[in-house]
């Protein structure tokens, strides 16, 4: 009867039960256009902050760094001295070999430090702004820290002439910034590392010894094999722990000695912490990490490559802020960072680059410098302290350096120096490719044929 | 007047030049375009006659009665005139022997008029005992002569010739007649004479096709390209021929769905005759560098500012990988491993 009255409307039925109640639609639907836009995952949005930031930095190398940080990472065997598997050979046979041993071999020379122009605050804010779309020259907080010349009696107000102004009244804002372009101007200068050229020396000592005990194993470049899984020796130890063959840099400049006592103040997962055991030279080493979660995990690994009468081992549950007093003869400080490889292949909600951690990000480099400057009060006078991050950011790497100088300087009476570890990247310039770009450290950049990284760290020693 | 028996006599012995006979001579004997193109004579030789309206001049030395105007072909001078023929031959032989001990038995006139065949293709002497130690079989072919004669005919020059009898192994699966069959069944689908020259030279196995195989080859191929475009890709890649239909498929939705590549693009590329993971390899590469960007609605209409599908899948890996990142070859062949690890990971992860 229907069909009668309305002959070509569409008649729709809601449900299958036969009742009155019928949806009369048209043909034509509006689609709604937000249903249709693809978002942006958490690992393509990194993946943008880093072609913005990264590419002016890295220039011609950023093609093979981008393409080696999307590709399968290369990994490194370290062999478990308190094991009784003779992991050695089993990773002589498959074809791999001990970095260190070969870095042994090299003999340093007089290596000159070429680090390069770095790159002019000027041209990197531009190269930005053009991806950004954003104008950044009105912003009166960026035009501060661009102008050089400007003295300490121009940042204050004249109090004379503060008679006649007219500051009480209200002058309105020539632009409003939404949320975004806040959080746009925010990143951009944080993104952005600005060299202060700040007047700390930087030393060249005596040659940094290799341990004797630590070994590494890892494939010869162009080799993609894995190594297979360690298998447990009658007393349940795994003969090899596989790592970035990059991270056991840290613990070589750190230099053990033997009784140093040792404090791994970011220890969670647990790699390096592993890897200082191996080198049999601590007298004690202290593992610190806040999270729970990531401490379980320590505990662990632990338990799987160490002996339970292992007692030279403390595991702490501290912030890394709160170590203060000078305890210690070398101090690790691995600080949470962008961790590259891992956001741009993570494709979760706990990625960094999620939306909901954009604050937490932006405070990441304050949270570093926290934790550096924590780490050397807490090294004795004459110890090092180092520093080491696991991103290409400049910001997170030398500028975290240079903040917490500053902030040394500034605030304590602690003398420190930088020390000169180019012969660590002389020494393994044939397993790693290294960066000749940083001011303050070394840093490992991620290439196809030696797919380690990214790595930077840099060694402080405490004076006074 | 000459009557009809004696023009398709003469007309015979002119049909054996590139000729061109004028219209008053045809007249002269009674008769008219279409007759000629009927005549049995043209038949055979299949020649095609220009008709000029002019009348040409007469030559002295002719009959004067025809008037005609020939132009010999251009043949290059022979430069294989010192060459000792019977010498040749025993070389021939002596190579041949070492390898098929059965050449005994083949008389030596043949030897030698199959010898004369390959040196009139313009063949180096070094290179004929080389060729016939390696086909020793093409000495008892008694077709070789009529097969190269054939050739001639269809335009093929002797250079030609000599490099197709190089890359074939079996001189009995070319056979005049196959050849003609095959030509024939290419010019029904459309396609010009010199292009069906080209594609037999580049794959002379598209004898081998039947009617059927091939009309059903380029029906499917019209539904990814135009017929003119279809046509070219058979000529530039015969090989389209042979490959399954699935891959040739697979290869074109791939580049125009992931890489948005218009069919243009892929006609000025070889793209069908690399691998599939060729073409994936050098697109992941470039996509992961940041070179190649996927293409968005927004931006359609827009110049696009990834490299053109040539550039990408037809240079050797050392110029691409220069090209694309100043990286050297290794760390390119390097990626290639990776990427063939990842899609071992995510084939065993789907089963």
């Amino acid at each position: 009867m229907l069909t009668n009255v309305f002959p070509k409307c569409l008649i729709y039925r809601q449900s299958k039960r036969i009742d009155s109640s019928v949806l009369i639609k048209r043909y034509k639907q509006k689609k709604k256009r937000s249903l249709n836009l693809s978002k942006q995952s958490t690992s393509e949005r990194a993946l943008v902050y880093f072609d913005t930031y990264y590419k002016p930095v890295y220039k011609n190398l950023w093609p093979s760094i981008r393409v080696s940080l999307l590709s399968g990472q290369k990994y490194g065997a370290l062999v478990n001295n308190f094991s009784n598997c003779d992991s050695c050979n089993i990773l002589s046979k498959l074809g791999a070999h001990d970095i260190i041993e070969k870095a042994k071999h090299v003999h340093v020379e007089e290596v000159k430090h070429q680090s390069e122009k770095p790159v002019k605050y000027e041209e990197l804010i531009s190269s930005i702004d053009q991806k950004q779309n954003l104008d950044l020259s009105d912003d009166l907080y960026l035009k501060e820290s661009d102008d050089s010349e400007s003295s300490d009696d121009e940042e204050f107000v004249n109090p004379d002439l503060a008679k006649d102004s007219d500051l009480h009244e209200f002058v309105p804002v020539e632009r409003v910034y939404t949320e975004k372009e806040s959080l746009l101007i925010e990143e951009s200068y944080k993104g952005v590392f600005i060299d202060n050229d700040i007047n700390v020396d930087v030393v060249k000592d005596e040659e940094i010894t290799l341990p004797d005990h630590l070994k590494v194993f890892t494939f010869k470049p162009g080799n993609v094999s894995d190594f297979p899984p360690p298998k447990p020796d009658p007393a349940g130890l795994l003969g090899y722990y596989m790592l970035d063959a990059a991270s056991i840099l840290p613990v070589i400049a750190l230099d053990i000695k033997p009784n140093d006592k040792v404090l791994d103040l970011c220890a969670a997962p647990g790699g390096k912490s592993l890897a200082i055991l191996q080198t049999l030279l601590p007298g004690s080493l202290t593992s610190n990490d806040i999270a729970s979660s990531r401490l379980r995990r320590l505990t662990e690994i632990l338990r799987w490559y160490c002996p339970d009468k292992e007692n030279s081992l403390t595991i702490t549950k501290h912030h890394g802020e709160e170590f203060n007093t000078p305890d210690y003869d070398k101090v690790l400080v691995d600080v949470p960072c962008n961790t590259d490889r891992h956001v741009l292949m993570e494709d979760t909600e706990n990625n960094l680059f999620s939306v909901s951690r954009d604050n937490e990000r932006l405070l990441l480099a304050d949270k570093q410098k926290q934790l550096l400057v924590a780490g050397i009060k807490s090294c004795k006078p004459g110890g090092s302290i180092v520093y080491s991050t696991c991103t290409l950011s400049p910001p997170q790497n030398d500028g975290v350096i240079q903040a917490a100088i500053e902030e040394i300087w500034n605030e304590t009476q602690i003398d420190i120096v930088i020390q000169d570890i180019s012969c660590i990247a002389h020494k393994f310039k044939d397993t790693f490719r290294f960066y000749k770009g940083c001011r303050y450290g070394q840093l490992v950049l991620p290439s196809l044929i030696a797919n380690f990284g990214p790595m930077y760290f840099s060694k402080i020693r405490r004076l006074k | 007047m000459y009557s009809k028996y004696y023009a398709n006599i003469i007309l015979n012995r002119l049909f054996q030049y590139p000729i061109t006979i004028s219209q008053s001579y045809l007249r002269y004997c009674s008769l008219t375009m279409l007759q000629v193109k009927d005549m049995s004579c043209f038949q055979s030789q299949r020649r095609f006659i220009q008709t000029t309206t002019k009348t040409n001049s007469l030559d002295e030395d002719s009959d004067p009665l025809i008037k005609y105007k020939y132009q010999f072909p251009k043949r290059k001078p022979k430069t294989t005139n010192n060459v000792d023929i019977n010498e040749l031959v025993t070389q021939v032989i002596q190579k041949v022997h070492l390898i098929d001990k059965m050449i005994t038995s083949i008389p030596k006139t043949t030897i030698k008029k199959q010898v004369e065949i390959i040196l009139n293709l313009d063949a180096n002497p070094s290179i004929i005992v080389e060729f016939f130690s390696k086909k020793p079989s093409f000495l008892k072919a008694e077709h070789l002569g009529i097969l190269v004669e054939g050739l001639k005919k269809y335009g093929l020059k002797e250079g030609d010739i000599f490099k197709l009898l190089c890359t074939i192994d079996n001189l009995e699966e070319l056979k005049m007649k196959k050849i003609e069959t095959t030509f024939d069944i290419f010019r029904s689908v459309g396609m010009a004479n010199n292009d069906i020259i080209k594609t037999f030279l580049r794959n002379p196995n598209i004898v081998r096709l039947s009617y059927k195989q091939i009309l059903n080859r380029v029906d499917s191929l019209k539904a990814l390209f135009k017929t003119s475009d279809v046509l070219s890709l058979i000529t530039s890649t015969p090989d389209i021929l042979f490959d399954s239909m699935d891959e040739v498929t697979k290869k074109f939705m791939y580049v125009h769905q992931n890489m948005g590549v218009t069919q243009r693009q892929m006609m000025y590329s070889s793209l069908f005759q690399c691998r599939l993971q060729h073409v994936i390899n050098r697109h992941m590469f470039l996509e992961r560098t940041g070179f190649f960007t996927k293409e968005i609605k927004q931006n359609i209409g827009r110049l696009s500012t990834n490299p053109i599908l040539q550039n990408i899948i037809d240079n050797s890996d050392a110029d691409f990988a220069k090209m694309y990142g100043n990286m050297d070859v290794a760390e390119y062949q390097a990626f290639c491993k990776l990427l063939a690890k990842e899609r071992a990971f995510v084939s065993e992860d789907e089963i």
